[in-house]
């Protein structure tokens, strides 16, 4: 890959990348620093990057750093987490968007990001598996799972309200 | 990059006929092929086939549509449908169980609300960031602003120069004014300059020896004054500061000498001093830095009339950068600034690569 297309997969697929990682930790300056630090990963691999591959190159270095930094901050809350969102009241969500986002919320780290990926980028469940080193019959369970329960919560809220 | 060998060939063959192909696995595949022409010919093959069909209309009437398992696995149905995974028979035989199950639509409609869809007024902002230059492009920014700098440092010390030549008189008037507040050059100036507790005696002859006596002392301490004047120290770069302190203790220390004249000195601690001092008239051993012979900062010994002389000069060479600056689109900036914690007035010269700055006091 040319500077050039370097500089046009920033234009491209950092706003992207941005989004997608800001839906996932719900953190703005850890997002940034995910997407920055994907970048540079790409820039020093430049040479050995397909242009034609950079988005599934970025999301996939995008998504591993996530899930290091989701780990660890997971293995540092274990003790003193407290399930917030458990308690919280319908009356709080007023629109679908909040809903759903709750729904999201609800899902497993994997879950939501496949479901995201699916939605986002509308990969298929191939180039799903390759970004998160699952495979294709395991992404598709996750997909129908999440939605599965995403349906279930919209349908409990829709009731209540 | 993968290497391509007869087991892996048909995925390059895909990626080649569907043109995502990069340019080395491109090069890699064109010499595969002169290697293993027989493949080539399967590639040509290939490329020739024509993937496309016609549609065929759908007999949703068939008796198969009627063993889909629509009711056992609603959920997975509804999900299959909005993922796109159902194949044309299964979606339209799913249409129309939905059509004919309109207590069924509520948890459709559901799981299409499961449907994410990203909010595009979510940016990245520091795009700019993340962007890279051309290194040539900021080798030839680098070398570009290097040499408006140099250009910069030659217009101002031409500018210098053609100040000095064209008034060489008064800028070595005002040399000597500068760094000249008090100079003994000839009697009457040391009768001027020296406290009226020192005594000045002229000796008839062509010498001029300055002696003073001391009743409560004997000694007598000779030396001799090495430069021409004796300066105000508040009136002086460091450089010449430091002249004019040894100057002093050579005046105190030793005898002072001046060319044919003596001066007789009362009233000091010592009781009896000689002091010689020789006169030199040459002005060309000064010692000055350029910077600081430009006046930047001499401003105590002046008067007010040529402090606003020199800034005139300091101005126009602040011009000069300023415009080198703004033709090399470049911050470049030329100026006086005085450091109260220091007490010094220091000349800085600024730009991107280049910078330094120069004690004027």
């Amino acid at each position: 890959m040319k500077l050039e297309e370097y500089n046009i997969s920033v234009d491209q697929h950092s706003d992207g990348v941005f989004r997608f990682i800001l839906k996932n930790i719900k953190d703005e300056d850890k997002a940034c620093d995910i997407v920055q630090d994907s970048f540079e990963k790409l820039w020093r691999n430049v040479e050995n990057v397909n242009f034609l591959k950079v988005k599934s190159y970025l999301y996939t270095t995008a998504y591993r750093t996530m899930i290091d930094l989701i780990r660890r901050e997971k293995r540092k809350a274990d003790f003193d987490q407290v399930d917030v969102s458990a308690y919280s009241h319908s009356q709080h969500y007023t629109d679908l968007k909040e809903i759903l986002d709750q729904a999201l919320e609800r899902l497993s780290d994997i879950q939501r990001s496949v479901v995201l990926l699916r939605d986002y980028e509308g990969y298929n469940y191939q180039e799903i598996a390759e970004i998160t080193d699952l495979s294709e019959s395991q992404v598709k369970v996750y997909i129908y799972r999440a939605r599965k329960k995403m349906k279930e919560f919209i349908g409990h809220m829709e009731s209540i309200i | 990059m993968t290497i391509i060998t007869r087991n892996n060939y048909e995925e390059f063959f895909l990626d080649y006929i569907e043109g995502e192909i990069g340019a080395q696995d491109k090069e890699a595949l064109e010499a595969f092929l002169v290697q293993h022409p027989d493949l080539k010919q399967e590639l040509n093959e290939m490329m020739g086939l024509d993937f496309t069909c016609n549609a065929t209309p759908i007999e949703t009437e068939s008796a198969l549509l009627k063993a889909i398992p629509f009711q056992e696995n609603f959920d997975d149905f509804c999900i299959a449908h909005l993922e796109g995974d159902l194949d044309t028979y299964e979606k339209e035989a799913f249409e129309r169980y939905m059509a004919s199950r309109p207590e069924k639509k509520n948890d459709f409609s559901l799981y299409a609300k499961t449907k994410v869809v990203a909010n595009s007024a979510i940016i990245f902002a520091n795009k700019k960031e993340l962007k890279k230059k051309n290194k040539a492009i900021l080798f030839r920014q680098f070398v570009f602003t290097t040499l408006a700098t140099a250009a910069s440092i030659a217009i101002l010390f031409s500018i210098w120069t053609t100040e000095i030549e064209n008034n060489p008189t008064d800028f070595k008037k005002e040399q000597v004014s500068q760094n000249t507040s008090m100079q003994i050059a000839t009697p009457d100036s040391i009768k001027k300059k020296i406290p009226q507790n020192i005594k000045t005696r002229k000796s008839p002859a062509n010498n001029k020896k300055i002696e003073k006596k001391d009743k409560t002392s004997k000694s007598i301490i000779r030396g001799k004054i090495q430069n021409k004047r004796i300066i105000k120290t508040d009136a002086l770069p460091i450089r010449a500061e430091v002249k004019t302190k040894e100057s002093i203790d050579k005046l105190v220390i030793k005898q002072l000498l001046a060319d044919n004249k003596t001066l007789a000195i009362k009233n000091i601690s010592l009781p009896e001093t000689k002091i010689e001092i020789v006169e030199k008239t040459s002005l060309t051993n000064q010692q000055n830095t350029g910077l600081a012979m430009l006046g930047l900062s001499w401003k105590a010994s002046k008067a007010e009339k040529d402090v606003k002389d020199k800034s005139t000069l300091l101005k126009i060479a602040s011009y000069g950068v300023n415009q080198i600056g703004k033709l090399a689109g470049k911050k470049i900036n030329l100026e006086k600034k005085y450091d109260p914690k220091t007490d010094k007035t220091r000349v800085a010269f600024n730009t991107l690569g280049i910078g330094f700055s120069t004690p004027v006091k």
